[in-house]
C-alpha cells in the first residue's frame, strides 16, 4: 500500500495524475469502513488532510457560498452564518451519523462517495450545488445535478479531485428536509427527500429510492405549474416516473414509494 | 407500598452508591482483556469459513506464510492437541461449542475458524489470514427460517435442558382448549439476536512450562479454567484465569468459544503470549447469539377471561453438532393461575454457529410469546390487560405446588398503572392522540428466577485500617465491585473509600459465573461469613495480646461495629479500632474465609422464589410519515430489597433499552445461499440508540426475600428485558391496528 501526503494542491493534483491513479482520502469515513475487506498490495491513497487552506475554507458571500473539498458536516453545524443562509445543510449535517462522524466526514467524500443514501448530497443537489473539478488539465465546474451517470459512476475524470461546491443564494419560498430511517439517530436513510422552492424554481431531490440521488422532475414540474394533490396516491402515481425504489436489507420498495409520496404530500399540504 | 427510600443512617446497604471502579473506568486505567501486554507477544487472527456447510479440501498458506511478520499460519494439521472437554456435575465444564476448533475438515457454520495466522503485530496477522487460500467441497446450507420441532428425533439432554420434550404439564390442556368457550391460538416469532457488548471477544494466552494463564472476556472465570484444563490435559491448578473487568457480556461471554484454545494453542507451540481479539464480523458467527424462536401459542379461557388451557409450543433453532435448549417455557408453568397446561418444546438443526444464553435466555422470548398472547385474548374478550392478569392471579406456584417465597406482581400492577396514568387509556386502536400524533398504550408482567449460586469469598482486616474483599467472580459492567464494597462496608464497618474490591481471577475463593442476575444473590453469605471470621479471629487477637484492652476477657465478652472492638459492657463508645489491635498484635492482617451454598437446582425447594415486574409502554405513531417511537416506559419491579438503588436502576433502564431494541430493531439474518450472517456489522444490525431512549421510570417495591440470603437481595439484571417487548407491541396494535406477531416491527409492515 502506498499513502500520498501532498501538502499543496499542485502536488496534490501531479499526484492525481500520475498511474496507479491514487484514491482520495478526505475523513476517511467512507473509505475506513470498508477497510480490512480490501486487497492493499495495490492500493495507493491520496491523503488530502494536509492541504488545507482553500480547501478547508468556507466562504458566504453575497451571492455564493462555497465550501472547500475539506469543510465537513460540523463546520457548518458550528458556523451561524452558514446554517442561517442554507438551513437544510446543518439540518441534514445533524442527521449524518453522529459527532465523531460529523467532524471527521466532509461533504465532498459524500458527494464522491457516490451512495444513493447519501444524506448531504440531497440538500446540496435541491440548493442547486456545483461540483469544482479539478486536475493538472485545469478546472472545470459541474452541475451537481448531472454528477451521477449510475450507481456509484459520475462525471468525475480519475485524475480529477473534487476541490469545492457553490451553492447559489437565491429567495426561497419553502426549503425543508425529511430523513426517515428505522432508528432516531444514527441510521442509514430507508428514504429522504430534500425540497427547495426558489426564484429558478421546484427541486425535489430523493435519496434511497434510485441508483443514486436524484431529482423528481415529474413532481417538480407539477409544482411548477401549481397542481395541487389530493392524495398522496396522486404524488405516488406522478414519481413512479421520477424513481426506482429497490427492496434490500434496510427496506422495501413498496415502502419507500409509499413513504416519500406521503412524507410530499403532508408537508407540501404545509407549506405549499 | 414499599418503595425504594435511601437506607436511614451510615448503612451502605440500600444507599444508591456510585460504582468505586468508576474512576478507573472514566479516566482509561481500568484494563479490559485485549489490554494486557507482554513482551514478545505475538497476534493471532483466525481464518473463518467462507462456506456454512461442506468439507475443507485444501489450505493453501504458502503465500500468507512467507508475509513480512508472519510466525505460523495453523490449521488442522500442525495445531497440535486440543481435547474435548465433558460437562461435570453442578457447574462444570459447560461451553455451548463442544466440538475443539479444527478437530475434523467438516464445516458445519459460516465463519467457523479453519485456519489460524499469528504474526508479529496485528496488522501483519490479519493480512496474513487474509493471504490463506482455501478451498471446499460445498454444500447448500440449511439456514431456513420455517423451525420445525421433528428436526430432532430424540431429547438430549443438555446443561439447563429438560430431559424431556415436555417441559411442564398438567391437567388435560388439550381437551380443556377444545372445550374451552373462548380461543386463542396463535405463534409468534422472535429472531435471532446477536449480543453486541461494545468489547469484543479477547484472550491473551501465556504459557510457563506447563501452566497456562488466560487474560480473557469472561463471565465465568472458574468454568473457563475447567473447560481448557480438560482441553489441554491440564490438571486444573495449572490454568489461570483473569478477568479484570468486562465490557459487557449480556450472555455472551458466559462459556468459552473456539477462539480460546485457538489462541491457547499458538502460544503453547511458538512459546510466546498470544493475543486474539475477535473481529466485531466474527462476533456474529462464531460467539453465539440468541437463537430464533417460533412459539405456537393457545389459550383457553372462560368468557369472563379466566384461564381454563394454556399450551406452548416452542421451536429453536440450534447449530448442527451442538443442542441448545431457549428455555421459552421458563416462567409459563408458574406465572398465571391456569388447571390445564402443557409447555412442550423441539430444536432445528440448522447450518449456524450455536446459540448460546443471552440475556433473560427463555423467559424474554417465552413471555414476550405468553404475555402478547394475553393481551391478545383481553382485547378479543375486551377486558383491560391489566385486569385479566389480576384476573388470573395464582395463589401458588402452580407448577411446583408450592409457594411463592415473596410475590408482589399484584402491587407491581397497581403501582404501575397508576404512575402511567393507565386509566385514562381509551381501549379503541388509534383513540388516543396528542399533538397530531397517534398514541398507542400497551403493558406487560414480567418475572425471572431467582437463585443462588455456590459462592465463595475471602475477606481481610488490614493494619492501616483498610479491608480486602476477594472473590472469582466477574464485574461485567454491572456494579459487582460496588457491591461488594458495600456488603464488606456493612459487615466490617470499614467506610466504602477504605476496601479494596479483588474480583475476577481463578486464584481468588471461588465466585460465581456472572450469570442468572445472581450474583449480588450469591456473594452475600460467602462475604458475610467470611467478614465474620476475620472478625472472629480479631476477637481471639484481642484477648490474647499481651497489653491490649481486652486482654482479661473472653472472646464472646466482645463485640465488633463499626470498625471497631469493644465489651459489651462498656459499648462501643470504648471501643478500640481494628487497625489499633492489630498494630499491637504485631500482625498486617487477619483473614476470614466464607461459603453459600447454592439453592440454583435444588430438587426440593420449600419456596418458589421468582422477581416479578411490569412494564407500561407508551408510542407515539405518524402514519404520514411511518414514524414510530417509544415515547414513554413505566416499570415496575419486584426484586428482594435493592442494595443499590443507583445502580439497580440503572440496570432496569439498560434492559427497557435493550427491550427497545428487541422489539422494533435487532435481528441477525442469515444469507440463504452461503448461509453468513448478512447485516454483521453495527451499522446494519440496527440496536437503540441514545435518541431513541424515552423517559423510563423505574419503581422497585423493596420488599426483602429472605429465602435467598439475609439481606433479601434476588437480583435485578434480566428481569427488565422480560416483557417489554410484548408491552411494545401491545402499544403498536393500539396505535396501529396492526397486531405483529414476529419481532422485530418493522415499520414497512405498519403502513
Ligand atoms: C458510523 C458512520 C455513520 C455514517 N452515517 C452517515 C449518514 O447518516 N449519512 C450519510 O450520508 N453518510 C454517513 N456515513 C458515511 C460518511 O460519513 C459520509 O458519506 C461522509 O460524508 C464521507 O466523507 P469523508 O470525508 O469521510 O469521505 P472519505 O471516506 O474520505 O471518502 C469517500 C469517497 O469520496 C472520495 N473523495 C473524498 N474526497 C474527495 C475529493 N476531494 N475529490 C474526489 N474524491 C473524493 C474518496 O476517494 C472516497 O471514494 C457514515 C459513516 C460512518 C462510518
Amino acid at each position: 500500500m502506498q499513502v500520498h501526503r501532498p501538502y499543496t494542491l499542485h502536488d496534490a493534483l501531479a499526484l492525481m495524475a500520475a498511474t496507479p491513479t491514487p484514491t482520495p482520502i478526505a475523513g476517511g469515513t467512507d473509505l475506513l469502513v470498508s477497510w480490512h475487506h480490501k486487497p492493499k498490495e495495490k492500493l495507493a491513497l491520496l491523503d488530502l488532510s494536509q492541504l488545507g487552506g482553500e480547501l478547508a475554507a468556507m466562504r458566504l458571500t453575497a451571492d455564493t457560498l462555497e465550501l472547500g473539498a475539506l469543510t465537513t458536516y460540523w463546520d457548518v453545524i458550528a458556523s451561524p452564518e452558514v446554517s442561517r443562509a442554507f438551513p437544510l445543510l446543518a439540518e441534514a449535517a445533524r442527521q449524518v451519523g453522529a459527532m465523531q462522524i460529523q467532524t471527521r466526514g466532509t461533504w465532498a467524500g459524500n458527494i464522491g462517495n457516490g451512495s444513493p443514501a447519501a444524506d448531504g448530497v440531497p440538500v446540496l443537489m435541491a440548493y442547486d450545488a456545483t461540483v469544482v473539478l479539478q486536475s493538472t488539465r485545469g478546472r472545470r465546474e459541474v452541475q451537481l445535478d448531472g454528477y451521477y451517470t449510475g450507481y456509484k459512476k459520475t462525471v468525475r475524470l480519475p485524475d480529477e479531485l473534487i476541490v469545492a461546491i457553490q451553492i447559489p443564494r437565491r429567495t426561497r419560498k419553502a426549503e425543508w428536509f425529511e430523513k426517515v430511517g428505522a432508528r432516531a439517530a444514527q441510521t442509514i436513510t430507508k428514504v429522504g427527500v430534500a425540497v427547495v422552492n426558489d426564484e429558478k424554481g421546484w427541486r425535489v431531490v430523493a435519496n434511497s429510492v434510485a441508483p443514486y440521488v436524484c431529482r423528481c422532475r415529474n413532481l417538480e414540474s407539477a409544482l411548477q405549474k401549481g397542481q395541487k394533490f389530493k392524495s398522496p396516491e396522486e404524488i405516488r402515481d406522478i414519481l413512479k416516473n421520477d424513481i426506482a425504489p429497490i427492496n434490500d436489507m434496510r427496506s422495501t420498495a413498496a415502502y419507500r414509494e409509499t413513504v416519500l409520496s406521503r412524507v410530499l404530500f403532508y408537508r407540501l399540504a404545509d407549506k405549499a | 407500598m414499599a418503595t425504594t427510600v435511601e437506607a436511614p443512617g451510615t448503612s451502605p446497604i440500600g444507599r444508591s452508591t456510585p460504582r468505586v471502579d468508576g474512576p478507573l473506568k472514566v479516566s482509561g486505567a481500568a484494563k479490559y482483556a485485549s489490554d494486557f501486554h507482554f513482551p514478545g507477544m505475538l497476534y493471532a487472527v483466525p481464518v473463518g469459513a467462507t462456506i456454512a456447510n461442506g468439507r475443507v479440501v485444501k489450505i493453501d498458506a504458502a503465500a500468507a506464510e512467507k508475509m513480512p511478520g508472519v510466525r505460523k499460519i495453523f490449521h488442522r494439521e500442525n495445531i497440535g492437541k486440543i481435547s474435548r472437554s465433558v460437562l461435570g456435575p453442578g457447574f462444570e465444564g459447560i461451553c455451548d461449542e463442544r466440538r475443539p476448533p479444527f478437530e475434523d475438515d467438516v464445516v458445519r457454520y459460516y465463519g467457523q475458524y479453519i485456519a489460524l495466522a499469528v504474526a508479529d503485530t496485528f496488522e501483519s496477522a490479519k493480512a496474513a489470514a487474509d493471504a490463506v487460500r482455501v478451498s471446499y467441497d460445498k454444500e447448500k446450507p440449511n439456514v431456513s427460517t420455517d423451525l420445525k420441532a421433528d428436526d430432532e428425533p430424540q431429547v438430549v439432554v443438555t446443561t439447563f435442558g429438560p430431559a424431556n420434550r415436555v417441559r411442564s404439564e398438567r391437567g388435560d390442556a388439550a381437551g380443556a382448549f377444545a372445550s374451552a368457550p373462548v380461543k386463542l391460538d396463535q405463534t409468534y416469532v422472535t429472531p435471532a439476536e446477536t449480543h453486541n457488548p461494545i468489547e469484543l471477544h479477547a484472550t491473551t494466552a501465556i504459557w510457563d512450562g506447563s501452566t497456562l494463564t488466560l487474560y480473557e472476556s469472561s463471565q465465568g472465570v472458574f468454568n473457563l479454567q475447567g473447560v481448557l484444563a480438560q482441553m489441554f490435559g491440564l490438571p486444573k491448578e495449572n490454568v489461570r484465569v483473569i478477568t479484570k473487568f468486562l465490557g459487557s457480556g449480556f450472555g455472551g461471554k458466559l462459556w468459552p468459544w473456539t477462539h480460546c484454545p485457538l489462541a491457547a494453542a499458538a502460544a503453547r507451540q511458538l512459546g510466546k503470549p498470544v493475543k486474539l481479539v475477535v473481529s466485531r464480523k466474527m462476533m456474529f458467527q462464531t460467539v453465539g447469539h440468541r437463537p430464533r424462536t417460533q412459539q405456537r401459542v393457545r389459550l383457553g379461557a372462560a368468557a369472563d377471561g379466566k384461564l381454563i388451557s394454556l399450551q406452548q409450543d416452542y421451536v429453536n433453532d440450534k447449530a448442527i453438532l451442538d443442542h441448545y435448549h431457549e428455555d421459552c417455557g421458563e416462567a409459563t408453568a408458574f406465572q398465571y393461575s391456569v388447571p390445564n397446561l402443557r409447555v412442550a418444546f423441539g430444536r432445528a438443526k440448522r447450518n449456524i454457529g450455536s446459540p448460546t444464553a443471552m440475556r433473560g435466555p427463555g423467559a424474554v422470548p417465552g413471555l414476550y410469546a405468553t404475555e402478547s398472547a394475553l393481551n391478545e385474548l383481553a382485547d378479543q374478550l375486551k377486558i383491560d390487560p391489566v385486569q385479566i392478569r389480576v384476573l388470573n392471579e395464582p395463589k401458588i406456584d402452580e407448577s411446583l405446588g408450592i409457594p411463592f417465597s415473596s410475590r408482589h406482581l399484584l402491587e407491581c400492577f397497581s403501582v404501575g398503572a397508576e404512575k402511567f396514568g393507565w386509566s385514562k387509556r381509551t381501549a379503541e386502536v388509534g383513540s388516543m392522540k396528542r399533538d397530531g400524533l397517534t398514541l398507542g398504550w400497551g403493558m406487560a408482567g414480567c418475572t425471572w428466577v431467582a437463585a443462588r449460586f455456590p459462592a465463595a469469598a475471602s475477606v481481610q482486616l488490614r493494619d492501616d485500617g483498610t479491608a480486602r474483599v476477594a472473590c472469582g467472580t466477574q464485574d461485567i459492567g454491572t456494579g459487582t465491585y460496588t457491591v461488594l464494597a458495600q456488603l464488606t462496608a456493612q459487615r466490617a464497618g470499614v467506610p466504602l473509600d477504605k476496601i479494596e474490591v479483588v474480583l475476577g481471577d481463578t486464584s481468588l475463593p471461588a465466585g460465581p459465573i456472572s450469570g442468572g442476575s445472581m450474583v449480588t444473590g450469591s456473594v452475600i453469605p460467602a462475604v458475610f461469613a467470611a467478614a465474620d471470621n476475620a472478625i472472629a479471629s480479631l476477637l481471639n487477637i484481642a484477648v490474647t495480646t499481651p497489653g491490649s484492652a481486652f486482654e482479661k476477657r473472653k472472646p464472646d465478652e466482645l463485640a465488633f461495629e463499626g470498625g471497631r472492638v469493644f465489651a459489651k459492657v462498656d459499648g462501643v463508645a470504648k471501643g478500640v479500632p481494628f487497625a489499633d489491635l492489630l498494630g499491637r498484635a504485631n500482625l498486617r492482617l487477619v483473614t476470614g474465609g466464607g461459603e453459600g451454598a447454592a439453592t440454583f437446582g435444588n430438587p426440593k425447594p420449600k419456596f418458589s422464589t421468582q422477581s416479578f415486574g411490569c412494564h407500561f409502554v407508551e408510542v407515539t405513531w405518524q402514519a404520514e410519515i411511518a414514524r414510530l417511537r417509544v415515547s414513554r416506559v413505566v416499570t415496575v419491579i419486584d426484586a428482594g430489597r435493592i442494595l443499590n438503588p443507583l445502580a439497580g436502576r440503572n440496570q432496569v433502564e439498560g434492559a427497557v433499552v435493550m427491550g427497545i431494541g428487541m422489539a422494533l430493531f435487532e435481528h441477525t439474518t442469515y444469507d440463504p445461499q452461503n448461509g453468513a450472517p448478512i447485516n454483521s456489522n453495527l451499522a446494519d444490525y440496527v440496536m437503540a440508540v441514545n435518541a431513541d431512549v424515552p423517559p423510563i421510570e423505574v419503581h422497585f417495591l423493596d420488599y426483602p426475600d429472605k429465602e435467598i440470603n439475609e439481606l433479601g437481595a434476588r437480583g435485578i439484571g434480566e428481569i427488565g428485558l422480560a416483557g417489554i417487548a410484548a408491552a411494545i407491541t401491545a402499544a403498536v396494535h393500539h396505535a396501529t391496528g396492526v397486531r405483529v406477531r414476529e419481532l422485530p416491527v418493522k415499520i414497512e409492515d405498519l403502513i
